[in-house]
């Protein structure tokens, strides 16, 4: 009854649609082109389209129910219409207009933008192990082919001798030897490429994909990443990349908000030349502290009119918002920048934590910021008194400017314009005596790692305002050239103002970012950091972070570097490029050289810094066009290359870009990562930002998924064939191409994407009336053709088919998924979230080496144990007259690889620890050992291709030593081609089995009920499989033959002599690979076997 | 064997989340679980192979593996195995007449007689083999080329064979019982054994037929149609026999339990062999007596009796292809028949362990100290 149940179940399995996966994947991918291909979606601004990075969620867009955007650049091109609005009470001031996914993404400032880019450059390439993969594929399927080539070609050399090709004992049918011989050998050619399939390991794919997925669990199940503060852990998004983590060659930060907290601080301000502090005694920043003067009181050192009207300024020259009562605290999470003052009833929120960090100085000074009112500013000054200013214009801060001012109007008539923005854009704007005596107080805050802005005025006579103002409405109603007008605008009118004095903010670092960038630097990573501050700014949280060490050599080639001397900029930069590229590059060289050939990175070399600026650094990268352009630029990169850290300060948005892109593209393609922090909304606009348009989609994928369903109800005969090859095309295309509405008037009729909402297709009515459907026609169809062909023919037709269809499927299957593969990997977008910088250093040494090690070495063992278990059967076909005899029974080859064999490296790849997490987290430099796919190139592929083949021929010349005699039980009886083939599959699986198990350096329960129950799965299926005459099989090949083989004392012993013989060499080359030099300590992580030297480092 | 930690990380790790939850209070909260699995904190085994823990497995290997094999490689050597070619490709050869297609005369089987010498007598049960080589059993079209269902006494199969059975599926428009190429190339010559007295009589040695199949394969997997009726004449009805058999199914034994698809010689035959060069077990020489040998050493006489083949040959055709005939007398110890392959592998392998334990002890003893001092000052 039971083997009843189960051939029925074999029989109809076919119900349930397998190749559905493969098709749904197929049309997300290539149907995800059709949004990057639509025209529509070009903007020729930017010159680029629609960008999709992702294709499995096309049909989600068909869904949407609520659309979350942001104002500022997504529903507006740009802000200059709408300053005055704000949504919700939020208003958004610093942006880079031109943002990417126009109008898809909600991309929120520079730092998204920064990660967009990257990721955009990540998806060009694959990931590394990916490309690996690929690589050994290639190498393999060429092996397949030639091994089928080779056994084609004998097979004909053979069959030349006469007895061989048509003995007496077995003929030929008529059909055969009608068969046309250039037919015969291609199929010939087709059916060994069927019998050696098994040596392409596809369920890798799977396996892989599950490793990944269930993988990546383990980074948001990491209480490590636990941020109390905000109670969220890690965010996975993806699951493909977790082996990169391990690869990591450069980092990208930004200094803001990433290696420092983002949470302003104002320090202290300089008035008409005179320096006010209001500071803690404690500061952060050990040995950068200056703090003089008595504490929180201001002094009267400037005159009471210039003090009380930088104050003003400071109160008034901003965009901040004023939220009242305490439910603002939530608020304050989801917007991530707003700051909120416990002790007082009302706090601010503003786009920059600088603005609010100013007001709040201000306010601790007295003068206390109240609000809007209308068009009103209103203002506490230190007399309690409420004043009121008429804010007439918001010149907006923008990232060229570096400046923003407001134009206000007092209550006595008075037109002010006070403007604030970065010293190096104040101080051509005001007269140089007072410049004078504020650029002392500026550097030396600048060196302390303050940010520091400069506060300037300006008095507008009333002519001079209603020209200004007629100027701006102009502009801004101007309907080309917005942009610009409104620059040369602003550009008049902050003209000739007066420098009033200077803030400096401090930026606190982020919790163990020092800790966390040395190791990152102890891993061999470098560290690029991109900011948009000032040099001095820059380099002292450089320092701090302890990304320059005071031995670190610096290179500089900034503005202020070119310009010393007399000669021209483009001069000067060529000088220098050389000079600097003569002493990092080929002077590291020379002391490589010289100490020989070990390829370290101890301390024994000079590190190197690199600081360049926003200015040159697009001198260098958009030098003059000629042939020197290159040459910088390669120059420029390879100087990069051999420094530790390097520092881009005063970056554009848009060249923080560039630069990332540029090192991607660099030789090698190294794998970088960019890290910058993001609030929760960021996230969630990353989640949701991959889409636009229509409905399209979702109803293709619908019908695709019904149709799926319902046809193969109604199939009997070409089971197989039909659902891989002869339906499967149609409903691709359908699912590609079906419009069953023109878009046109999708789009005319928005009401239209109703009728699909809340998964209106896909529920289970119509479900229903699909399957109702597949059963009536099933019903139909099957009485109708029984009158027919009540003729088992057909079923028999299906085994002379069998063989080619298996083939088909295969190959089928092998093509989809990696076709598939490689596309989703090309679409897909990493993103990992972490709550604190000091998390990615567990997140990198921990996570992406121990992900880097599963995956590597699931790769290779896959490959290594698909190719033992084939080459058996290769040899045997130089025994069996290349006739294509397969030597193991068709369910020991199906099993092998979804049963017998892929627990246990499923459970090493989720589980395995090869160096303990703490010594990892310790020692840095273990990193390295793996840097650069250390153990996915040629020679551990080499390698363990080799013992493969080894093993293949152990496993099988072994037992045809032992089958020269074939009685080998102790009856006398003898044993036949089947018992030949389970011995040498018992080997097998024991072998590779138990090789996993050697490598395996973390045995936890998982192991070894993993391990040791795939074992005796392996004993119990056999006995099973042969205990019992199974009804629906053609042949009972296995009836009895595992039992009768264990009765063998024979076949005992050369089982374990064959496993001894197998894992004897891996034993010997771990052991003989240990007793090397210190210096290959680190490398020597890659070997299974080398782990004592851990022990020793720890 | 292998240096072995176990750590306790899961107890600490328990401890401070528990002081953790503590602190984050009773909301809901996205903290992950506080689980060893989530953690990776697993109590582990974690062996370490070092040259220390792999020595003594080497050695340890090495002196298992020698004794196994020099009992191997003796129980294999004082197996008595006797072996003649009766091809008849030599002239000379007695056989050489019935192996010519042309001489022989169907109306009398051609019997071949070939006196052979036992130099040693064989002590305890002594089997007989038939050997056949370059006889591809293993070719896929020939494997292949049967039916079990129909073997397993299956009624629709007997008249309706698998097409698996082509081109020995049908004759005369019968269906073919039992069907395919490995039934219908049955090895049917006969050898008997006689044993030339000192005083120059013949005497008959017994063979018995019974026990050379598999014991499942005898009384489950092959079984004859119609269950217990043993008038096998009945049953067969219908159906055609092979083409190459000179006699029916139904009549391969007088023995009704050794009789149609249980015949045990069609049985063995049946198990394809792995290589083209096998033996095939045909006989049984039972020890009768504790005092006399099996097979006395002396003369004996092997006959062949060659059956009569339709497609225009004398006996079993192997020549056509090149192929030998061979009967075997071997005697069979537990571990089977004579292989000196296992017992010599297995002193090679012990000895290469070993041979490996030493250097690698050399080398450690040599190097292993030098290195670890060397290190310290690291």
């Amino acid at each position: 009854m039971f083997t009843d149940f189960l051939s029925f179940m074999v029989l109809f399995n076919f119900i349930i649609p397998v190749s559905m996966y493969v098709t749904v994947e197929m049309q997300k991918f290539l149907g995800s082109f059709f949004i990057s291909w639509d025209k529509d979606f070009f903007d020729p601004e930017i010159q680029e389209g629609a960008l999709v990075n992702t294709s499995d969620l096309n049909e989600e867009l068909g869904q949407v129910e609520y659309v979350f955007t942001d104002k500022t650049g997504t529903l507006t091109q740009n802000n200059m219409e709408f300053i005055e609005c704000c949504i919700d009470g939020y208003q958004y001031n610093y942006r880079d207009s031109r943002t990417e996914l126009d109008g898809f993404c909600v991309s929120d400032g520079p730092v998204s933008k920064l990660q967009e880019k990257a990721g955009k450059g990540k998806s060009q390439k694959r990931s590394a192990v990916e490309k690996s993969i690929n690589a050994f594929l290639i190498v393999y399927l060429c092996i397949l082919i030639s091994k089928a080539l080779v056994c084609t070609t004998l097979k004909y050399v053979w069959q030349s001798h006469p007895g061989h090709d048509e003995p007496w004992y077995n003929q030929k049918t008529q059909k055969e030897k009608d068969t046309n011989k250039f037919l015969k050998m291609f199929t010939d050619f087709l059916s060994f490429m069927v019998l050696f399939n098994f040596i392409i390991p596809v369920s890798m794919y799977v396996t892989v994909e599950m490793q990944k997925f269930l993988g990546s669990f383990f980074i948001s199940w990491d209480k490590d990443f636990f941020d109390p503060e905000i109670q969220e852990g890690a965010l996975v998004n993806t699951s493909d990349l977790n082996e990169e983590l391990g690869q990591v060659e450069y980092v990208f930060t930004d200094k803001t908000g990433t290696l420092t907290q983002n949470n302003m601080e104002f320090i202290e301000c300089c008035i008409d030349g005179y320096q006010y502090n209001y500071r803690d005694s404690r500061t952060e920043l050990d040995g950068f502290c200056v703090s003089d003067g008595p504490v929180s009181k201001l002094q009267e050192k400037a005159g009471k009119e210039k003090e009380e009207l930088f104050l003003r300024a400071l109160c008034l020259c901003h965009t901040v918002q004023v939220k009242e009562g305490t439910e603002l605290h939530g608020m304050d999470e989801v917007d991530g920048i707003g700051a909120s003052d416990d002790a007082e009833q009302c706090c601010y929120i503003a786009s920059s934590p600088d603005e609010v960090a100013l007001v709040k100085g201000a306010k601790k000074y007295g003068f206390m910021f109240l609000g809007m009112e209308g068009k009103h500013m209103k203002m506490q000054n230190r007399n309690k008194d409420v004043e009121q200013y008429e804010l007439l214009h918001v010149l907006d801060f923008d990232p060229v400017r570096r400046r923003m001012s407001v134009i206000v109007k007092t209550k006595s008539g008075e037109t002010l314009l006070f403007c604030k923005g970065a010293d190096s854009s104040v101080f051509p704007r005001v007269q140089a005596e007072e410049v004078e005596r504020i650029r002392m107080h500026v550097e030396r805050n600048a060196m302390e790692g303050y940010r520091t802005l400069c506060v300037a005025y300006k008095s507008l006579s009333s002519e001079e305002f209603e020209q200004t103002d007629a100027a701006l409405q102009d502009a801004r109603l101007a309907l080309q050239d917005r942009e610009e007008r409104l620059a040369q605008v602003y550009d008049q009118v902050e003209a000739g103002m007066h420098l009033i004095g200077a803030t400096a903010v401090e930026d606190r670092l982020q919790e163990e970012a020092a800790e966390t960038m040395e190791a990152l630097h102890g891993a061999g990573m470098k560290v690029w950091v991109l900011t948009g501050d000032k040099m001095e700014t820059a380099k002292s949280t450089c320092y701090a972070c302890r990304l320059f060490l005071k031995s670190t050599e610096l290179l500089e080639l900034t503005v202020r570097t070119l310009e010393e001397g007399d000669r021209p900029r483009e001069e000067k930069l060529h000088e220098l490029l050389l000079d600097y590229h003569k002493r990092a590059v080929q002077d590291r060289h020379k002391d490589k050289d010289k100490e020989g050939v070990t390829r370290s990175w101890s301390s024994g070399f000079r590190e190197f810094g690199f600081i360049v600026d926003g200015a040159t650094l697009s001198l260098v990268l958009n030098a003059s066009p000629d042939a020197s352009a290159s040459r910088y630029k390669s120059l420029f990169l390879q100087i990069c290359q051999n420094c530790t850290a390097v520092l881009c300060c005063r970056m554009a948005p848009l060249q923080k870009a560039q630069i990332v892109k540029m090192v991607k593209n660099s030789k090698g393609s190294p794998i970088t990562l960019s890290i910058g922090v993001k609030g929760k909304e960021g996230r969630q606009a990353v989640r949701n930002s991959d889409y636009a348009i229509p409905k399209l989609k979702h109803l293709k994928k619908l019908l695709l998924v019904q149709y799926f369903f319902y046809k193969p109800l109604y199939d009997a005969a070409y089971l197989t064939m039909y659902n891989i090859c002869f339906t499967s095309m149609p409903i691709v295309a359908y699912s590609l191409l079906e419009q069953h509405i023109c878009i046109e008037s999708l789009l005319e009729n928005s009401s239209l994407y109703r009728g699909i909402a809340k998964n209106a297709m896909l529920r289970w009515g119509p479900f229903l009336y699909w399957t109702l459907l597949g059963l009536f026609e099933g019903l139909v169809f099957f009485f109708g053709v029984y009158q027919l062909f009540w003729n088992p023919a057909l079923a028999d037709n299906g085994q002379v088919f069998g063989n080619w269809t298996f083939g088909t499927i295969v190959f089928t299957v092998l093509v989809f998924t990696v076709t598939l593969k490689e596309g989703r990997q090309a679409v897909r977008n990493s993103d990992y979230a972490i709550p604190k910088l000091k998390h990615l250093k567990k997140l990198l040494l921990v996570h992406g080496h121990l992900y880097y090690v599963r995956i590597a070495h699931l790769v290779q063992y896959f490959f290594y144990k698909n190719l033992c278990f084939i080459l058996p059967q290769f040899l045997y076909q130089f025994f069996c007259g290349f006739s294509q005899q397969p030597l193991y029974d068709a369910a020991y080859l199906t099993m092998y690889n979804i049963c017998f064999t892929s627990m246990p490296i499923v459970a090493y790849s989720l589980l395995e620890q090869h160096i303990c997490i703490e010594s990892l987290l310790e020692n840095a430099s273990l990193y390295r050992g793996i840097a650069k796919n250390a153990m996915l190139r040629w020679g551990p592929f080499l390698y363990w291709t080799l013992l493969g083949l080894f093993e293949g021929l152990v496993f099988f010349f072994g037992v045809y030593q032992l089958f020269w005699n074939p009685a080998l039980a102790d009856n006398g009886q003898v044993f036949g081609n089947w018992t030949f083939g389970t011995i040498v599959f018992t080997v097998l699986v024991f072998t590779v089995t138990l090789k996993l198990a050697m490598d395996t350096r973390h045995w936890t329960w998982v192991n070894h009920f993993v391990i040791w129950g795939s074992l005796a799965f392996y004993i119990f299926f056999s006995f099973f499989w042969g205990g019992i005459i199974w009804p629906f099989m053609q042949q009972q090949r296995l009836y009895f033959v595992f039992a009768n083989m264990l009765s063998s004392v024979s076949a005992w012993l050369i089982v374990i002599l064959l496993i001894v013989v197998s894992l004897l060499p891996d034993i010997v080359i771990g052991v003989f690979r240990q007793p090397q030099g210190p210096d290959r300590q680190q490398s020597a992580s890659v070997t299974p076997l080398s782990y004592k030297r851990f022990k020793e480092l720890d | 064997m292998m240096a072995s930690s176990y750590n306790a990380k899961e107890e600490d790790g328990q401890l401070s989340g528990a002081a953790g939850s503590g602190g984050v209070g009773a909301g809901k909260s996205k903290k992950p679980d506080n689980t060893a699995f989530k953690q990776q904190r697993l109590p582990a085994w974690q062996p370490i192979l070092t040259a220390g823990t792999v020595l003594p497995a080497f050695f340890v290997i090495g002196l298992i593996f020698i004794p196994i094999g020099i009992g191997l490689f003796v129980t294999s050597n004082n197996i008595k195995e006797f072996e003649i070619d009766y091809t008849g490709i030599d002239p000379a050869s007695p056989c050489y007449n019935c192996s010519q297609t042309l001489t022989w005369n169907s109306t009398k089987p051609c019997v071949c007689k070939i006196p052979f010498t036992l130099e040693q007598s064989f002590e305890s049960d002594v089997f007989m083999y038939y050997g056949l080589s370059n006889f591809y059993q293993n070719h896929r079209r020939y494997v292949k080329s049967r039916d079990d269902s129909q073997l397993n006494g299956d009624a629709s199969s007997l008249t309706s064979p698998s097409k698996e059975c082509e081109p020995y599926r049908t004759s005369d428009n019968k269906p073919i019982a039992p069907c395919g190429a490995i039934a219908n190339s049955l090895f049917n010559d006969t050898l008997t054994l006689y044993y030339i007295n000192p005083n120059g009589t013949e005497s008959l040695v017994p063979l018995q037929k019974k026990g050379i199949a598999w014991w499942t394969d005898k009384n489950v997997k092959f079984r004859n149609p119609g269950g217990n009726n043993f008038n096998l004449t009945a049953v067969f009805q219908g159906t055609s026999k092979p083409v190459n058999w000179q006699k029916p199914v139904y009549e391969l034994d007088t023995d009704p339990e050794n009789n149609g698809f249980i015949n045990e010689d069609f049985i063995v035959w049946m198990r394809t062999a792995a290589l083209p060069t096998f033996r095939k077990l045909y006989r049984l020489i039972e020890k009768k007596n504790n005092m006399i040998p099996t097979l006395q050493r002396g003369n004996y006489t092997l006959d062949i009796t060659y059956t009569h083949f339709p497609i225009q040959c004398s006996d079993y055709p192997v020549r056509r292809f090149d192929g030998r005939k061979r009967m075997i007398l071997s005697t069979i110890s537990w571990m089977g028949g004579k292989n000196p392959f296992l017992g010599i592998a297995y002193i090679t392998v012990g000895s290469v362990c070993f041979f490996l334990g030493v250097v690698l002890l050399i080398i450690h003893q040599k190097y292993g100290n030098r290195n670890n001092s060397a290190e310290i000052p690291n």
